[in-house]
């Protein structure tokens, strides 16, 4: 192969998008040419460089909140109003079962009352500790919770996050010290405070 | 057990038609299924063509508006995902021509925080200087030349698929991302 025919393929080559038999030419070629192979270098060199452009992967609690404003957002613009429009037309007919299902929600709760009352305390975290600890005697690795959060200096409203929407990280050893962890880069970055405000029981 | 997934992650089967039925049919929760699985592929694409974070989002959440309006209209001609990356870069190519007057965002955007304790700090400055000089190569490509380049070389999409998605043939696709690369190698080769 010419040096003409394999500086055209170099960035093939590079991307390791050749044909075995083309791949080997090419090879051959920049292992006995200098100019050849100082190209290659050159453009591997810049592969190394734009591997790592900027770009810092949003961790899982942004997530949870891209998620929360794209549902605000479509509200707003009228797109999920009614909610589930298949639900929507069964929900006079659901309506008897419903109350039904109220009611019997109702005892339960009652029943289950004395439980939640242990539900954690209020935690702050300290404008940039960016970790607050909700300790709670109901919190297990079973625990379905509700928290609410935000940072006072970010958020008007606190964000609601099922625990299941939660990062590990971000949600701290269950069940075996009996609290979980709020902390993320947005909290050590945060001028306020973050609070957890509720923790709700199963 | 879930079905075989494309190098897009996308699944190819039932799985994928099942999803489309039910986003067709005005499923909220098919919805937000769509919105977990694509997400961060169509945020990352979008800050790749635009490298600012708030644009990225703004891109990223009109893109699955637009998606959700239109489910009714999409026929399965393309793959779903091609469908989606295609209103995403439209979208984000649209963003940039708007913007295109606008001052360059400042090295703060790029390159955030301190070096981390224990760190080289001479080691940090060099890797900032580093990051600003890719930032200033790629936002100096050409718009087509940049989305091409973003879709081939961070998604590894082939050429036949970011074809399909930026609606130009294979050969397109890769002149222009040949020229991108050309360029950046020409740009960024005096660093070491």
């Amino acid at each position: 192969m010419r040096c003409d025919e394999v500086r055209k393929l170099l960035i093939e080559y590079s991307d390791g998008e050749l044909a075995p038999d083309e791949r080997a030419a090419v090879r051959e070629h920049v292992e006995s040419c200098t100019s050849c192979r100082a190209e290659l270098d050159a453009l591997e060199r810049v592969r190394v460089l734009l591997a790592d452009d900027g770009y810092a992967a949003p961790d899982p609690f942004y997530w949870t909140r891209f998620s929360a404003r794209l549902r605000d957002r479509m509200r707003r613009e009228g797109l999920l109003a009614g909610g589930d429009r298949r639900w929507a037309r069964l929900v006079p007919r659901l309506a008897p079962v419903a109350v039904a299902l109220v009611c019997f929600a109702l005892g339960m709760w009652a029943g289950l009352r004395p439980a939640l009352e242990h539900c954690g305390p209020e935690a702050v975290v300290p404008a940039g500790s960016g970790r607050a600890y909700v300790s709670s005697p109901v919190i297990s690795p079973r625990s379905k919770l509700l928290v609410e959060a935000g940072d006072t200096a970010v958020d008007e409203q606190p964000l609601t996050y099922a625990a299941d929407t939660l990062a590990p990280e971000h949600f701290g050893p269950l069940g075996s010290r009996g609290e979980m962890v709020l902390a993320s880069e947005e909290h050590k970055a945060g001028t306020g405070r973050s609070v957890a405000r509720r923790v709700l029981g199963e | 057990m879930s079905e075989e997934m494309n190098e897009t992650g996308e699944g190819a089967g039932e799985e994928t038609q099942d999803l489309l039925r039910r986003l067709k049919a005005g499923d909220e929760k098919a919805f937000e299924t769509l919105v977990e699985q694509y997400r961060e592929r169509v945020y990352r694409i979008a800050w790749r063509i635009l490298r600012d974070d708030e644009s990225a989002e703004d891109v990223a959440q009109e893109a699955f508006i637009k998606v959700f309006r239109h489910i009714g209209r999409f026929e399965g001609r393309s793959s779903l995902y091609t469908w989606i990356y295609r209103i995403t870069v439209n979208i984000a190519l649209n963003k940039l021509k708007r913007d295109k007057f606008r001052r360059l965002l400042p090295l703060g955007d790029v390159v955030r925080g301190d070096p981390a304790p224990g760190a080289d700090p001479l080691r940090f400055v060099m890797s900032s200087e580093v990051a600003r000089r890719v930032d200033e190569a790629v936002r100096s490509l050409p718009e087509k030349q940049r989305a091409v380049f973003t879709l081939k070389f961070y998604e590894g999409l082939s050429h036949k698929e970011i074809g399909e998605i930026l609606g130009c043939s294979e050969g397109t696709s890769k002149a222009n991302y040949f020229h991108a690369v050309r360029k950046l190698r020409r740009l960024l080769e005096d660093l070491r």
